[in-house]
């Protein structure tokens, strides 16, 4: 309920649009009410006193006049609800996405693979059925029958009273079939979520399914599973249906109660035909809006379940952070240091701590190594560094500063980092490039090339830094992609450079061009790695070693081999090579 | 599709339906009954609106109650056979309509098939293959709205003119005229606006998902180069082009339905306009016009659903239309006119094969040979993209090769049954797939006559795994194995291989991403667990090469080297360069 009500709260918010949207939708209400009244006067006036055009003519141009704005309020409530429905949707993925980048690459890698891109992209859309559809039809459901309602009372009681008592037989009837069709939607829904997953994968399957020499059998099988689906599927609408039927016969039965009670009222001249006719024409509306509210709010349905989604993501707790933000200009000048200090940090919903208690510190000019298994807490400990995540407990200093009064900008500003794949955006070579340093002219461009040896091939392409990356256009290698990575390392041109080192095995020639980059890269700067070659870990100035999140010990590698029989048993694997 | 015009829009959309509509054919009987049940759904509900006007009307005139009584009758029967026509209408439409979807599903799963591998790579990452399973369901609004709705539409509107011809000429033209506009005019402009530009929306939309895409892979990019609100932008951009996109749709939407409304009570005014001076003159009474008047309101319910419905007729058409260029794609490797079938494994020679990609400047693999025979293993190494996938494939009938290159116990592959051969061989790669089922339903894919799952998943070491799920080898393995770690993984393939139990193993970088141990202790399971079996192995991991009879040393597509472990070692190529480098890189286990 709450979920819906922020949505409902969402709409109100765009409040002139909200207006319209409903304004028209009692607009074209009212419209109806009064295109019956004249037509009805027309007829009555026709049919028994036999008059002609230019008797009813003044009334023929009322109606006319009444028929063309109903047209108008029809597109205008149309139109405006899909500006509406566009508008919030636009809205909440601007916000969505700028919650996502805030929770950053820690939180999204706690996502389940694709849940987020759909929660992105396809979970918003379905939200335009809420607010398009349903929302203002809740509207006209609540307004037009009353407003029926308030134009026969002074008419005719007695049609008054027959539509007062049945109206509310049919939101009776909706809740007590929506409560036992909610559970059989949600069931078919299922069945057929469950369906379409298994076609999902057998067309993705497809190839393992020729291995395993299984075609002709799994054909025959997605035959079977379908057939079993639609049976199934059959069974629930058969009962679905069935609620629909009794809505509409319990709203027919109710207008047709009132043609035959005004009819024969009408046979005593106890009422007048042009208010009999006007009644006739009316009272089926009044059921209309209820009616179709019902339809609309299946359609609705799947947005609300989306929403729960995105909601979840916006109420997702951002890092907090001092108000006080220092200022300085002198932030990574050498010397600096940098501190640890009983760090740690737990990911939302887990138990054990991604780093526990960890103290080290980096000098300037040091270059560090980070070493343990999958899991041990690195990318974690990384994270921090960057600032993707604040710890919980512990503090990082900067020069004994809490880095926390620093701007995370600013901060991040002297730190170049280097992923195992880098994205490439689908944009030119060009804005690729100078995504981390918008000030860049040709020259450092093709510099950062020349360092990261990406030149020869960047400008012997066709249209050179200027050539989009893409589909249809040009693909990078991963290798080629990993050097794309270093040539905006070298362009960012930043005191420190957070690295995590490649596993992929390269070709031999390309691997030396790499190594000798990323030394001219390391060179002069302090280092943080993520290390997966052993000459890496041989060079450093020291070695970290994480096991679970703690940290097991720190020095040299040669010494910690001597020294520390975990870090030993953590490189005995290698030498059995 | 050749025979049509491809540049023009209409000449695509006419033949796509007539694809579509070929699918339907069987289904032809319960189509015409759903088409029935909507037209007396139509005919009730005018018949309710135009007997409760004659009801209401001879009422006023106060005769006899008895010559009501009809009119009563008619009606409650009108009221309720409506809404069971209604009903049975729609039970039928969708009964029908999963049969044609199930049918559809039948008919792309059998017609990609021949494509895979090798046929539809090029899409990007299996996305639109897997996009095509939403297309399928979005061909239901081909099925619902595009057949029944409109041929019963023009039967209620030559019924409705015909009835209203009995009481005038011009009256019958007038509402015809009016059903006509809506129901056809309206509905070919609209339908011929909104295809180029949902065309558009399509573009828009695409971009948002890429988008979201670089969101997600990039948020520690745009972080680290403080570009939140520049990205940010870019959605924002993104954000307003799909909206007017779609809104530039909408306003087409909308104006359909406000013309519809506009055109059917227009053309209400219209009868009445007409009717009144007959009414006058006498040559029809006043019932007549007020019954007339209601019909018109009355059949311009079906009619007025029909614009707006062109335009998801319209998307479905677009999706029918990716779905058939995908079946259309040429197969990779066609059959052989008299396929020869191959039951049993002796040798398989590889004689000088080159093989280039199409649209590749060079070879792929050039002058590659090898034979094997049973009991035989080969290890094919080289640094990333020298070529081993490729070979692979090759053996595997994936790729195309020329005659007189690959001999399967002699014969020529390119006579023999692409199947049969795919039948002689068990391929183990890390991007295998694994079913969104159970331990157990993705084991018996492999083997259903062996129930002895256990054994196997101990021989593999997966025992202690096994004994840890509640629900043993009834356990979910999530969305392609999701569940699973990457060890559990890639010893669940290797239990599947084994229970495959075919003549030739192919393994493809079979344990990357194992720890050291782990890959000794799999590789090692891998050789023995079938003596007779033999093996090619692709890897640039060069562990446990001692054990192999024969190791192929790829560069550039060229073997560069082959000969033992011992033998290569001492050569001081290639291969020990990539020793040597190996020596350098540490596999914790990930």
């Amino acid at each position: 309920m709450t979920i819906q009500r922020r949505l409902t709260r969402l709409a109100i918010s765009n409040t002139l649009l909200f207006t319209i949207v409903i304004i028209s939708a009692i607009l074209t209400g009212g419209l109806v009410i009064g295109q019956a009244w004249f037509l009805s006067q027309i007829i009555s006036r026709v049919h028994l006193e036999k008059a002609d055009l230019e008797q009813v003519s003044p009334l023929l141009v009322f109606l006319i006049t009444i028929v063309i704005f109903r047209a108008i309020a029809v597109f205008t409530n149309e139109y405006s609800a899909s500006i509406l429905s566009e508008n919030i949707r636009a809205d909440i993925r601007e916000k969505l996405t700028a919650k996502v980048l805030k929770l950053g690459p820690a939180f999204i890698s706690q996502q389940q693979a694709g849940s987020l891109s759909y929660t992105l992209t396809g979970a918003i859309d379905t939200l335009d059925a809420y607010f398009s559809q349903y929302l203002p039809q809740l509207v006209i459901a609540a307004v037009l029958p009353l407003g029926i309602l308030a134009v026969v009372f002074p008419i005719d009681v007695l049609s008054a009273v027959i539509l007062l008592l049945t109206a509310p037989l049919i939101p009776i009837f909706m809740i007590l079939i929506g409560k036992t069709t909610e559970t059989l939607t949600h069931r078919q829904y299922q069945t057929f979520s469950k369906m379409s997953g298994f076609f999902l994968d057998s067309i993705r399957g497809i190839a393992e399914l020729k291995k395993l020499g299984r075609i002709q059998d799994h054909a025959v099988q997605l035959d079977i599973v379908s057939e079993r689906y639609r049976s199934a599927t059959m069974n629930v609408l058969r009962i679905s249906f069935l609620s629909a039927l009794v809505l509409e016969l319990a709203a027919t039965l109710s207008v047709a109660v009132i043609a035959v009670e005004i009819g024969i009222r009408l046979l005593y001249g106890q009422i007048e035909f042009q208010q009999a006719f006007f009644l006739l024409v009316i009272a089926p509306e009044f059921y209309l809006p209820l009616r179709q509210l019902g339809a609309r709010f299946h359609a609705s349905r799947n947005g609300v379940s989306a929403a729960r989604q995105l909601f979840t993501i916006l109420d997702e707790p951002e890092p907090r952070l001092p108000a006080a933000i220092r200022k300085t200009s002198s932030l990574f000048t050498l010397p600096f240091d940098i501190q640890f200090e009983d760090v740690s940090f737990v990911y939302p919903g887990r138990d054990n701590e991604a780093v526990s208690h960890v103290t080290f510190s980096i000098q300037s000019g040091e270059t560090i190594a980070l070493v343990g298994l999958n899991g041990a807490g690195k990318s974690t400990l990384v994270s921090l560094f960057l600032r993707f995540i604040e710890p919980q407990s512990g503090r990082i200093l900067y020069n004994n500063q809490n880095i926390q009064e620093f701007s995370v900008d600013q901060w991040r500003t002297g730190i170049a980092w280097l992923d195992q794949r880098p994205t490439l955006f689908n944009a030119s070579i060009r804005e690729n490039l100078s995504l981390v340093q918008p000030e860049a002219d040709e020259k450092e461009l093709l510099e950062a090339l020349r360092d990261a040896r990406l030149d020869d091939l960047i400008l012997n392409l066709p249209q050179g830094l200027d050539t989009q990356v893409g589909e249809n256009a040009f693909r990078f290698s991963g290798g080629q992609a990993q050097r794309l990575g270093l040539a905006r390392a070298f362009l960012k041109n930043a005191p420190i450079l957070v690295l995590d080192e490649p596993t992929s095995h390269l070709d031999a020639l390309l691997e030396t061009d790499l190594t000798q980059s990323l030394s001219k890269l390391k060179h002069n700067r302090t280092c943080l790695i993520i290390a997966h070659r052993l000459d890496t870990v041989r060079q450093a100035d020291r070695v970290i070693m994480l096991q679970a999140g703690k940290l097991v010990c720190s020095g040299k590698h040669d010494d910690l081999l001597q020294s520390n029989h975990q870090y030993a048993a953590l490189f005995a694997g290698e030498s059995k090579l | 599709m050749n025979a049509v015009d491809l540049a023009d829009p209409a000449a695509i959309s006419t033949e796509v339906s007539r694809r579509l509509l070929s699918f339907a054919r069987p289904y032809w009987k319960e189509i015409s009954l759903s088409m029935l049940l909507s037209l007396a759904t139509t005919a009730a509900n005018i018949g309710m609106m135009g007997t409760s006007a004659y009801l209401i009307a001879t009422a006023a005139l106060q005769p006899s109650i008895a010559v009501l009584q009809v009119a009563i009758v008619g009606v409650r029967t009108f009221g309720i056979s409506r809404g069971v026509f209604r009903y049975l209408e729609r039970l039928v439409s969708h009964s029908v309509n999963f049969k044609l979807l199930s049918e559809l599903r039948g008919w792309f799963f059998r017609a990609i098939e021949p494509l895979v591998p090798g046929g539809v790579e090029d899409l990007k990452s299996g996305n639109l293959l897997a996009g095509s399973v939403q297309d399928i369901e979005t061909l239901e609004d081909f099925y619902v709205r595009g057949i029944a709705p409109p041929i019963a539409a023009a039967i209620v509107t030559t019924g409705v003119s015909l009835f209203t011809l009995q009481y005038s000429i011009s009256m019958a033209g007038m509402l015809a005229i009016g059903l006509i506009l809506t129901g056809l005019v309206l509905s070919l402009q609209i339908r011929s606006i909104t295809s180029r530009l949902s065309r558009a929306r399509i573009q828009t939309r695409t971009r948002l998902s890429e988008l979201a895409v670089e969101t997600i892979d990039g948020a520690a990019e745009i972080l680290m180069a403080n570009t939140v609100d520049a990205h940010l932008q870019k959605i924002k951009t993104g954000s307003r082009q799909a909206k007017d996109a779609s809104l530039s749709l909408s306003i087409w939407y909308s104006i359909s339905l406000g013309t519809g409304t506009l055109i059917s009570n227009l053309t209400l005014v219209g009868i009445l306009y007409l009717g009144i001076p007959l009414v006058r003159s006498g040559q029809i009474d006043g019932v007549s016009l007020a019954v007339l008047a209601l019909i018109t309101l009355a059949s311009f319910e079906p009619i007025n659903l029909l614009p707006s419905a062109t335009v998801k007729i319209e998307t479905s058409l677009a999706a029918a239309r990716r779905l058939f260029d995908l079946a259309d794609r040429p197969v990779p490797i066609p059959e052989p006119i008299h396929p020869e079938n191959i039951t049993h494994f002796s040798n398989l020679t590889i004689r000088h094969l080159n093989f280039t990609y199409p649209g590749a400047q060079k070879p792929a693999l050039f002058d590659v040979s090898l034979q094997i025979t049973p009991g035989k293993r080969i290890a094919i190494v080289g640094p990333s993209g020298s070529g081993k996938t490729t070979l692979l494939n090759i053996i595997q009938h994936n790729l195309p090769v020329l005659s007189d290159t690959v001999f399967w116990n002699g014969k020529d592959a390119c006579e023999l049954d692409g199947y049969s051969i795919r039948g002689l061989i068990g391929v183990l790669s890390q991007n295998a797939y694994l079913f969104s089922t159970s331990i157990k339903e993705n084991l018996k894919l492999a083997n259903s006559y062996n129930p002895n799952f256990q054994s196997i998943l101990e021989e593999v070491g997966l025992t202690a795994w096994l004994n840890s799920l509640p629900n043993g080898l009834d356990t979910w393995l999530g969305d392609n194995g999701s569940q699973l770690s990457g060890g559990e993984r890639q010893r669940l393939l290797l239990a599947r291989t084994i229970l495959l139990n075919r003549p030739l193993l192919l393994a493809d970088e079979p344990f990357a991403n194992l720890d050291l141990a782990s890959e000794d202790k799999l590789l090692h399971l891998l050789l023995q667990c079938q003596p007779n079996c033999a093996q090619i192995i692709a890897t640039h991991r060069l562990t446990g090469m001692h054990l192999y009879d024969e190791i192929l040393v790829l560069d550039d597509g060229k073997i560069v080297e082959r000969g033992t472990h011992t033998d290569l070692l001492i050569t001081q190529g290639l291969y020990r360069r990539l020793w040597e480098q190996q020596t350098n890189l540490i596999f914790f286990d990930r």
